[in-house]
């Protein structure tokens, strides 16, 4: 692999970790929020 | 809260602009661009392990359930960094030791803080189910004994004899790597930073919503 190819493979990799990991805790986060919203309406 | 995440990824594509379009450097060539995901994510590891001991102390002298919740948070993203920091030093190394990994000081002690965050979570997990307390009281203890090995880490360059360099930024007499790799390394370290801080906030906000949660479907 040229010196290239290594420079973007640690930059896809820690892309990648940081994009997934935002994307799933934002996702938890906004579907903790919804579960509030309708218990609140709810009671 | 998104402002600071919005802030923090903004900085991140700041630095990656930068980093990518810094010359090329007398020896390493175009492998010097990994300095920028590797030593940010490095420092972000540690630091989060610092959090933790803080939050840890803080459990052990029975702050209540912010403390355990800020250690249960910060762990998995200590665990996450320290995972890029070794994976990106792994890219770097090949192409300039000739060896994804040798045995040496700074790499081994970096390798045991992601085996004491991968066990931290695999406590946690094994004990919460029982005991709340029992589980939040037993990471503390652990993660402040692991805490010996953030010293080890940072002086390990200094202890023994490594093929890691040594350091360069933080140190007596100041850095001494040259301003056109320091601040695109300095934007990108604060982009870990704020992504680190968003992120734990995001999380902390959320398990205490799912403990509430848990707690008001248990009483209605």
């Amino acid at each position: 692999m040229s010196y290239n190819g290594y420079v973007w493979a640690a930059y896809s990799i820690s892309a990648l970790a940081i994009a997934v990991t935002v994307l799933l805790y934002w996702r938890a986060h906004r579907k903790c929020l919804r579960q509030i919203q309708d218990l609140a309406i709810k009671y | 809260m998104p402002v600071l995440g919005i802030t923090a990824l903004a900085v991140l594509a700041c630095g990656v602009f930068w980093g990518l379009r810094v010359p090329p450097d007398a020896r390493q060539a175009d492998a010097v661009r990994i300095l920028f995901v590797h030593v940010p994510a490095a420092w972000t590891a540690m630091l989060a392990f610092v959090a933790l001991a803080i939050a840890s102390v803080g459990v052990l002298v029975g702050k209540g359930e912010l403390a355990d919740v800020a250690a249960e948070t910060i762990t998995p993203l200590g665990a996450l960094f320290t995972a890029l920091g070794l994976i990106t030093g792994s890219l770097w190394g090949r192409p300039m030791w000739g060896a994804w990994w040798v045995w040496d000081g700074r790499l081994t002690s970096f390798l045991l803080l992601l085996l004491i965050y991968l066990g931290l979570i695999a406590l946690r997990g094994a004990l919460k189910e029982n005991s709340r307390n029992r589980a939040a009281k037993s990471c503390a203890v652990l993660a402040i004994v692991g805490a010996i090995d953030l010293p080890v880490i940072f002086f390990s360059v200094q202890w023994w004899t490594t093929l890691h360099q040594g350091s360069s930024i933080l140190r007596k007499g100041g850095p001494t790597m040259a301003p056109v790799y320091l601040y695109p390394l300095l934007i990108m370290a604060l982009g870990y930073t704020l992504l680190l801080v968003w992120l734990f906030v995001v999380r902390v906000r959320t398990v205490l919503m799912q403990r509430h949660l848990a707690a008001a479907e248990g009483v209605l």
